[in-house]
């Protein structure tokens, strides 16, 4: 278990800085994902810290230990990457002792090791098999076996899941996250997806043009976000987001957006006639009747059930919105209803900044 | 690099005596050293060629995996590259051997001395002569044969492709 510290790092490649001063911690066993989309120089940072990729400026340190001029196999950390990377002629058992090999380690103890995590990631049958005779998901295992038997200090993911098929990504997502739990390693993990920083993350740091948009825990992100990136970001499906402006004058403070439709506001964000944008989360919009108090008035377009839940398209004055609902709503598109809102759920930011406005 | 082939444009008779020249000025006619360095000339391009291809295919993250698990530039050259590269080596060594051994124009150009000339230019000495030994030129005409389909027959495993399978998702 180990510690990682990144201050003031900077990455440019010939005249294109890719990553502009970043400074974050990550505490020891935790499990940190970074989360950006493509090009946000995530992947950069995770081969940095691997020593794959020279540092242009800042340091990074590994318990404490600066690590900018070690070699990356004297930074006792394991990376399973992308494309898996098994070595082609080795059968599973020697593609997972192979690093052991190098240092010359026991045969005893190099035995154990990989017997011990052959066992945990269930590969014991296939030892003696080659890469190419497994299946995609068993080859990722072997990569995660190829760095469990080093019990290095960080465990470095780069995007490991991005090349298995949807049902399978969603079992190796639990396995990984499972592995944490058990081997308690610090781990950094390097994902485009959302879902997948969500639901394994003891922390995120969100990325964008090589600049962090806020660092939390999965929920923190989702119910608080910094900025309207973030909150665009997070969560699946999207935030519906509106542009309007904020309105005082009599009554209610409200946010009346193109189309003349007035979205409630109830803390009072934004001073009047500040352009905002209006976020509210497709789980917290509700259906109601159109002659419903309060209710802004919306025409259903279309309507999509997945079994648990029904996810609405919804045209309320010029915005298409995103509701999502548990239960099965007898609407048909066309159909005028009603949407209401808890105003306490709304996030509100500024148009410009696109920073969060103080609730 | 694919330059390199275009030095197959230019007939082997054609390069037959300026090699003759440049082995006469090295001193090497005469000397079995000269056929060899023809020959290792004649097959470089080709062998560079096909070397190339097939290192282009070897997935880079094989090299940085090896790098992150601590091998040193000798130990991933050792132990990850040449394995790999192994179907390759054998199917150009497979190839430089029977171009060497099915060569005459050099080999009757750069030696000649009786004792020195290979098989293939002794076979065609038999021809040479005014009343020619049939029966020994079909015995060693057979025994001549063996070799290069032993040497097929045993690497022909290698010269399969397909053994990086696996390595990383296609």
């Amino acid at each position: 278990m180990a510690t990682v510290s990144f201050q003031n790092i900077e990455k440019s490649f010939g005249h294109t800085k890719v990553i502009q001063g970043i400074s974050f911690d990550i505490r020891e066993g935790e499990f940190m994902v970074l989360v950006g989309p493509s090009g946000c120089g995530k992947s950069t940072l995770l081969r940095m810290l691997a020593g794959l990729e020279e540092i242009t400026g800042g340091t990074i340190a590994i318990d404490d230990k600066v690590v900018n001029d070690i070699e990356s196999k004297d930074r006792d950390i394991a990376m399973v990457f992308q494309s898996y990377a098994l070595y082609p002629h080795m059968t599973v058992g020697e593609n997972m002792a192979f690093s052991l090999k190098l240092r010359r380690a026991d045969p005893k103890m190099m035995a154990d090791r990989v017997a011990h995590a052959s066992k945990i990631l269930n590969l014991d049958p296939y030892l003696e098999r080659f890469p190419r005779e497994l299946s995609g998901g068993q080859r990722q295992r072997v990569a995660m076996g190829r760095a469990i038997v080093r019990d290095p200090k960080v465990f470095l993911f780069d995007e490991p899941l991005s090349n298995i098929d949807a049902k399978l990504r969603v079992a190796m997502r639990a396995e990984i996250k499972a592995l944490h739990q058990r081997l308690k390693t610090t781990t950094v993990y390097v994902t485009h997806d959302q879902v997948e920083a969500m639901t394994m993350a003891d922390r995120i740091v969100v990325m964008h043009d090589g600049r962090i948009e806020q660092i939390g825990a999965p929920l923190e992100l989702y119910d608080h976000p910094d900025n309207l990136f973030v909150a665009q970001f997070i969560g699946s499906p999207a935030m519906n987001v509106m542009n309007g402006k904020v309105r005082r004058d009599g009554g209610a403070a409200h946010v009346e957006v193109a189309g003349g439709v007035r979205w409630p506001l109830v803390h009072g964000p934004g001073a009047e006639g500040q352009a905002v944008a209006y976020g509210i989360r497709p789980g917290d919009l509700r259906l109601a009747s159109p002659d419903a108090e309060g209710a802004v008035a919306a025409e259903i377009v279309v309507v999509e059930p997945t079994g648990a839940e029904t996810e609405l398209l919804i045209q309320a004055g010029d915005d298409q919105l995103i509701l999502v609902t548990h239960g099965r709503p007898k609407v048909n598109p066309g159909e005028r209803i009603g949407l209401t809102i808890d105003p306490a759920k709304v996030h509100v930011f500024d148009q410009g900044t696109g920073a969060r406005l103080a609730a | 690099m694919n330059l390199a082939l275009f030095t197959y444009f230019i007939p082997a008779a054609f390069l037959a005596v300026p090699m003759y020249k440049t082995m006469g000025v090295y001193g090497l006619l005469n000397s079995q050293w000269a056929l060899i360095l023809a020959m290792t000339t004649i097959a470089a391009p080709y062998s560079i060629w096909v070397l190339k291809q097939a290192s282009d295919k070897l997935p880079y993250e094989l090299d940085e995996a090896a790098k992150m698990d601590g091998a040193s530039p000798l130990q991933l050259f050792r132990l990850v590259y040449l394995p790999l590269m192994m179907p390759s080596l054998v199917a150009i060594g497979t190839y430089s051997l029977l171009l060497a051994w099915n060569e005459y124009l050099y080999a009757f150009l750069l030696l000649s001395n009786d004792r020195d000339v290979t098989l293939g230019v002794a076979l065609g000495n038999f021809l040479a002569a005014d009343d020619s030994p049939w029966e020994l030129l079909m015995t060693t005409g057979l025994i001549y044969a063996l070799p290069p389909a032993a040497i097929y027959y045993t690497f022909k495993r290698y010269m399969v492709g397909g053994l990086t399978a696996g390595a990383v998702k296609s």
